[in-house]
């Protein structure tokens, strides 16, 4: 009897599970013939998984270093000066009426000032204004916190005053990156909010308690955060109610929840599998951008053979990057080609700082000519060798990550035709990057650059920077001494006139071209994935995500969700 | 029975300490928690400021007595990845992990004993031949191909087949996004994936322990005895043969529980449930050791209780076994 009446309470339970979860069998709801948008009828929620999720929320301090905590829950919630567009070029935010330049006279080159006019609509969400109260409020947090990773830059402020709704942001001395101070990734606090106290070093771990842009975070645990819509917000309001960022690490994991439908989207790494696979399931789309990081094959100058500088104009004329590109990246990104530029230039400000230096077709003929005027002599092996030593190149990439490992494999093939053995030399990437790189253990590596809107490159090249024990922590771990580059480094870094200093990086460029210290392959792709049956809006995002929460805004649901 | 479990205790004291120094260094030595904290244009002097916030420019030997001394004194200290004190974010994620391991280790022991008992019962048989061939498979075969065919079969196309516009059992996560109150209907459908992935490759394990065992007892004198004395054959099986038959059993789970505590690493992170195995890989990846060395301290404090626990248990299933 006893046995009988438990078997009737699981099948209840049972019964009562299946019953929660088909709701709406009897109930398809009514028909949806208008949008969300068409009807002005905000609502609904999202789902969007975070494949690296942020451990705590505070952007002064080293919670920062997480990039997916800024496309998560800071860009959508935070009020700054400028964003990037979808070709990352700086933009003005609803915060400001335009950019700053020398033009318009908001900068000023002597002495060295910047001044912001704030939108005068401007308001947090409480309703209160924006002021440079609390400009001048982020600079002292950021300069006075106990434990604030970001200070460079701010330290060459002398001061921020106010008059009426422009903050003007006077400099010790010319400072070229200014544009990143109090941007992209760098907020406004709000000066209420932390009872006048500068030090916010303990403050926004686990919760924000103000909101500047077109969203408000509501909750953040350990596995989801929640973003509510801002309804005070002074731009563009968003049409969803809320915007949940759940933490999904695994990659098929995250496919089969967008499958289910318990997610509406993902930042996938870009695989010619998943896009496959996506395209298989019913309103599965993908918006292809090039990223804004750069794959290329990074030299050791110091170790041989690519010490030579033969041996590297060999490289980059014997090998056809372009047909490595069409079979590894093409599947995933269509208009995938080869760089022109090393660095972060090609893509940043239209190209810009890029003066296409380095060629992009390959020319077997030139390959070997400059080995043979080098003094190689090609081996009974069909591999070219020199003082007893045979031409091999090894290439470290990061280990297990098929499409670098498919790349190599092509290069392998294309520069035993030219008569150089390329071996690989792959270590998984902490080794790699945390190891191999700062001891400068590897003769070429070949892995990506991430780039900001800003083109300095003086910490990872400049000749001063080599890691040693006068440069324990410099990052020019690819041995690059040129003395005129060098100089231009260090010229560009205080030169706030965008005009010369584009002169400036475009002559670095010929230098490097001309030594060749590098191969420049292609912009990594990027991909959102979205399903287009229940979302709508604007999906062209921009190649860094920083601009994610201008599109945000815009999406809705096609059917109440 | 008291001092015996006491001095297990003490002597695991210096055992804890020792892998303690052991993973302290080799982290020190492999990884820089400085290192994500790098702004491209960051001085040298900048660089050593953060460290010297950090504690990381004290010697190793300095590093490591400083995180005892508090850790004894029940300071566990600031995670450097999560910038918060170390405790409530071990605590949240052991009471997650808790939670899956319960449900898997219980419906495991009881499948583990169901299975076992039947084909020892009924050796070579067909459904004997079948349970062992699903062990030698659930043995055989990793967990996250377990996984991930779990959350496609009984995530995906369950659903499908149900025409559902949500799956019956969710295939991520602990809840459903933004309710994180505790609702008894929505923890079972979250938690039957994780869970049953973890259950099949324990009973895979621990049916093939109770099947040899409890066919090694049912062949033993007593058993024959007990047949002898006209017992009834669900009497010789559960009363006489099962409680031996529990021995290996137990010692067994002793160490398989202690050690899931950290080792769920692969179910937790295919199912995006936030336990100690994924805490665990996030930390080490960074060098982040004050979360890292309590981690350690606790799972390796459980494997030495739960088998503690299970010695104990042994003790009390036969009473031959006796401790001074």
């Amino acid at each position: 009897m006893k046995q009988r009446k438990y078997f009737f309470m699981a099948l209840l339970l049972v019964l009562a599970i299946v019953a929660t979860a088909c709701p709406k069998t009897e109930d398809p709801g009514p028909e949806p013939t208008k949008t969300a948008a068409e009807e002005g009828k905000p609502g609904g929620t999202l789902v969007f998984a975070a494949e690296q999720y942020p451990k705590c929320l505070n952007f002064v301090t080293s919670c920062r270093s997480a990039s997916w905590l800024h496309y998560t829950a800071l860009l959508p919630t935070m009020a700054r000066f400028l964003t990037a567009d979808a070709d990352n070029n700086y933009k003005a935010t609803d915060l400001i009426t335009k950019i700053p330049t020398l033009e318009n006279g908001l900068v000023t080159e002597s002495p060295f000032t910047v001044t912001y006019e704030l939108n005068p609509k401007a308001k947090w969400d409480d309703n209160t204004p924006i002021t440079g109260e609390d400009v001048k409020f982020t600079w002292q947090a950021i300069l006075t916190s106990s434990k604030s990773v970001i200070k460079i830059g701010y330290d060459k402020i002398e001061d921020v005053t106010t008059e009426g709704n422009k903050v003007k942001i006077a400099f010790k001395e010319p400072y070229a990156p200014w544009r990143d101070l109090f941007n992209m990734t760098h907020y406004i606090l709000k000066a209420d909010a932390f009872a006048g106290k500068p030090d916010v070093s303990d403050a926004m771990q686990t919760s924000i308690g103000f909101a500047g842009g077109p969203f408000k975070l509501e909750s953040f645990s350990e596995s989801e955060m929640v973003l509510v819509r801002n309804d005070n917000y002074y731009g563009k309001k968003a049409f969803l109610d809320k915007v949940i960022f759940k933490k999904i690490e695994s990659q098929t994991s995250e496919l089969t929840t967008f499958k289910t439908g318990e997610i509406q989207g993902f930042f996938p790494q870009p695989t010619t599998e998943l896009v496959e696979q996506v395209k298989a399931i019913p309103g599965g789309e993908i918006g292809v951008k090039p990223g804004t990081v750069y794959e290329g094959l990074w030299f050791n100058l110091d170790k041989f053979p690519v010490n030579d500088k033969a041996v590297r104009t060999a490289l980059l004329y014997g090998l056809d990057r372009q047909k490595a590109i069409d079979t590894i990246v093409k599947p995933v990104d269509p208009k995938a080609t080869v760089n022109h530029c090393l660095w972060n230039v090609p893509q940043n400000a239209g190209g810009k700082w890029c003066n296409k230096d380095f060629p992009t077709k390959p020319d077997t003929a030139k390959a070997t000519k400059a080995l043979e005027d080098g003094g190689w002599k090609k081996g009974s092996d069909g591999i070219y060798a020199k003082g007893g030593q045979r031409l091999v190149v090894p290439i470290a990439t990061t280990a297990g990550n098929v499409g670098r490992e498919q790349f190599q494999t092509i290069l392998q093939a294309q520069a035993k035709e030219i008569g150089i053995e390329i071996k690989a030399d792959n270590s998984d990437a902490t080794t790699l990057f945390q190891t191999r790189l700062p001891a400068r253990d590897f003769v070429v590596g070949m892995f990506a650059q991430v780039a900001s809107p800003d083109p300095t490159v003086t910490t990872n090249l400049h000749k001063d920077l080599i890691p040693s024990k006068d440069a324990p922590d410099g990052e020019n771990y690819y041995g690059w001494k040129n003395d005129e580059a060098s100089k231009l480094m260090r010229d560009s870094d205080k030169e706030v006139d965008d005009k010369e200093r584009i002169k400036q990086f475009q002559e670095m460029g010929k230098l490097m071209a001309e030594d060749v210290m590098s191969i420049p392959l292609y912009a990594k792709p990027q991909i959102l994935v979205y399903n287009s049956e229940k979302l709508g809006g604007d999906f062209n995002f921009n190649a860094g995500q920083l601009a994610f929460s201008d599109l945000l805004r815009t999406w809705y649901f096609k059917k109440a969700a | 029975m008291l001092a015996y479990a006491l001095r297990r205790l003490l002597i695991s004291i210096p055992l804890l300490i020792l892998a303690s120094i052991l993973v302290f260094y080799f982290l020190r030595l492999t990884t820089d928690p400085a290192q994500a904290l790098r702004n491209p244009r960051m001085t040298a002097e900048q660089v050593q400021e953060v460290k010297h916030a950090m504690g990381l420019d004290k010697s190793g030997p300095e590093q490591y007595t400083s995180w005892l001394t508090n850790f004894v004194k029940g300071d566990w200290g600031l995670s450097f990845d999560y910038q918060a004190p170390v405790a409530p974010i071990i605590k949240a994620r052991f009471f997650n992990t808790l939670k899956l391991m319960g449900i898997a280790v219980l419906l495991s022991f009881l499948l583990a004993i169901a299975i076992g008992v039947y084909s020892a019962v009924r050796p070579y048989s067909k459904l004997d031949y079948t349970f062992t061939g699903m062990s030698f498979l659930g043995i055989s075969m990793p967990i996250f191909w377990f996984a991930l065919l779990i959350q496609l079969i009984l995530g995906f196309y369950l659903q499908q087949w149900l025409g559902r516009d949500e799956p019956l059992f969710f295939t991520s996560g602990m809840h459903r996004p933004g309710d994180p109150t505790f609702h008894l209907i929505d923890f079972v459908r979250h938690a039957t994936l994780p869970s049953l992935a973890l259950t099949i490759q324990l009973v895979a394990g621990w049916s093939r322990y109770e099947r040899s065992s409890m066919m090694e007892v049912m062949n033993a004198d007593f058993m024959r005895t007990a047949r002898a004395k006209g017992l009834k054959s669900r009497s010789v099986i559960f009363k006489h043969a099962l409680r031996n038959a529990l021995i290996p059993l137990v010692t067994v789970i002793g160490i398989d529980v202690g050690a899931l505590f950290g080792g769920l690493i692969v179910t937790e992170v295919i199912f995006s449930w936030p336990g100690m195995g994924s805490l665990f890989t996030s930390a080490l990846a960074v060098g982040d050791y004050p979360i890292v060395l309590p981690w350690l301290m606790i799972t390796a404090g459980l494997v030495i209780l739960l088998n503690l626990v299970a010695d104990l248990l042994v003790g009390i299933l036969d009473p031959r076994v006796r401790y001074g």
